[in-house]
């Protein structure tokens, strides 16, 4: 199952690329793609919890279960004026 | 003679009737720096009646590349203050009031009361966080804007959609970094600015949307996403992370819902000499004493609490809420500050029923 992931702001800093593809052995939820994606960071936990997720340009929680082609993207919080 | 409003007025949309509802409103921009210049200096040329700037920081050279009002002798003045002056030149005709003044709790009432949108030109999170609940427990809408580098995010959020704290309720200032530290370009800021001015003037002229969005703007590489977003379950409206409530926060909620309790937990004899219009008693100390003391009440009401030093209310809401009542909310000051407060002229001070039952017989002999 493939998917597409876009990143905004922070992520796209962190990652180092503004959006990729990944391909998912079996269905998982947005937490679960975060954390794999993220494996390696001691802060995934409270980057989690601050981040907005949206699928298909539309708001969801963290609990949803991607579906073949959906577009994820990660959105932190953006402070500054 | 010509009109300056001609051009936005040709508009189908917007004619006279949408320029008189630009004259009548009022909008207050929170932070005059880079968002707040370009937000500012669109709203006064297109007529928006009242306008009030708020920002307690002064001008200094390191802004001037992005806060684009603001020229070299406008150095060490104060933002709010340098503001006022141009945006009375862009637009004499409107009234603009100006505060040197960071906002917080103890003044957000006086400041955004009488204000209809509340818009965002801070540049960061615990300020945002107050101008939300403050606007979500006031009905207000507010238009949220923020940029970091390139990426600029913006919204509005009106008092019976979704709020900051649906979208993002678990912030950590400083686990993002702003863009004091990482960088930005002026036209950046700009962009996100002018897609805030926009979405005030479209709340003002057609304030009946429904539908809310979050705009994410890449000002790199000109791609704007709009996210729709929804009222997250588990915010109630803004109450959950604010269990603290001003006076006039309580009084506008006492307006709609003739149900909420003001709770005077003082001793009896205190609130009989006087106490706030409305407020029934029930003692801290019969609370600790026995939970008994709250068997008359219903749990599902909204109690408001207080005392007088808003030092035994956090502990007379534990009581109420191990005992399973789940609204349950205290003033963030107590009698004694909110009695002698000047600034709160509203408070309304009256001896209980009963005494006042009393007196009136006195008076009849």
């Amino acid at each position: 199952m493939k998917i597409k992931i876009k990143y905004f702001a922070f992520y796209r800093d962190y990652f180092k690329k503004e959006c990729e593809e990944i391909v998912l052995e079996k269905p998982l939820n947005v937490e679960d793609v975060f954390k794999m994606l993220l494996k390696s960071s001691p802060l995934k936990e409270k980057l989690l919890s601050s981040t907005l997720f949206a699928v298909n340009q539309e708001y969801v929680d963290k609990t949803h279960v991607l579906q073949e082609g959906d577009e994820l993207i990660f959105v932190p919080p953006v402070s500054g004026g | 003679m010509q009109n300056r409003y001609e051009k936005q007025i040709k508009l189908s949309e917007i004619g006279e009737a949408g320029q008189k509802k630009l004259n009548a409103a009022s909008v207050a921009v929170v932070g005059v720096g880079g968002l707040g210049n370009v937000i500012a200096s669109y709203l006064a040329p297109a007529g928006v009646g009242r306008i009030k700037l708020i920002d307690g920081d002064s001008v200094e050279l390191s802004n001037l590349h992005r806060q684009i009002l603001f020229s070299e002798k406008d150095i060490k003045e104060n933002k709010a203050h340098a503001m006022h002056k141009k945006i009375k030149e862009l637009n004499s005709t409107i009234s603009v009031e100006s505060f040197p003044i960071h906002l917080q709790k103890n003044n957000i009432d006086k400041i955004l009361s009488n204000v209809d949108i509340v818009v965002d030109g801070t540049d960061n999170f615990k300020t945002r966080f107050l101008i939300n609940n403050f606007c979500k427990q006031n009905n207000k809408t507010w238009v949220y804007g923020s940029i970091d580098q390139w990426h600029g995010e913006c919204a509005v959020f009106r008092s019976r959609g979704p709020c900051l704290n649906c979208i993002f309720p678990n912030i950590e200032e400083g686990l993002f970094q702003n863009c004091n530290e990482s960088g930005v370009l002026g036209p950046s800021v700009g962009m996100v600015a002018m897609f805030q001015a926009q979405l005030v003037l479209q709340e003002i002229l057609f304030p009946e949307g429904n539908q809310s969005f979050l705009y994410l703007i890449d000002t790199k590489n000109f791609e704007v996403s709009k996210i729709k977003i929804k009222k997250n379950k588990n915010c109630l409206n803004g109450r959950t992370s604010l269990p603290e409530i001003s006076y006039n926060t309580y009084l506008n909620w006492k307006k709609k819902d003739k149900n909420i309790i003001l709770l005077d937990i003082r001793e009896r004899e205190q609130y009989e000499k006087d106490a706030l219009e409305g407020a029934e008693h029930l003692s801290y100390r019969s609370l600790l004493q026995s939970p008994d003391a709250l068997k008359n009440y219903d749990k599902d009401k909204t109690y408001v609490l207080y005392c007088e030093k808003h030092l035994k209310t956090p502990f007379a809401k534990g009581v109420l809420e191990e005992n399973g009542f789940k609204n349950v909310f205290i003033l963030d000051q107590g009698y004694d500050t909110l009695r002698h407060c000047e600034e709160c002229s509203n408070v309304a001070i009256k001896a209980p029923l009963s005494l006042r039952g009393v007196e009136d017989d006195v008076a009849i002999l």
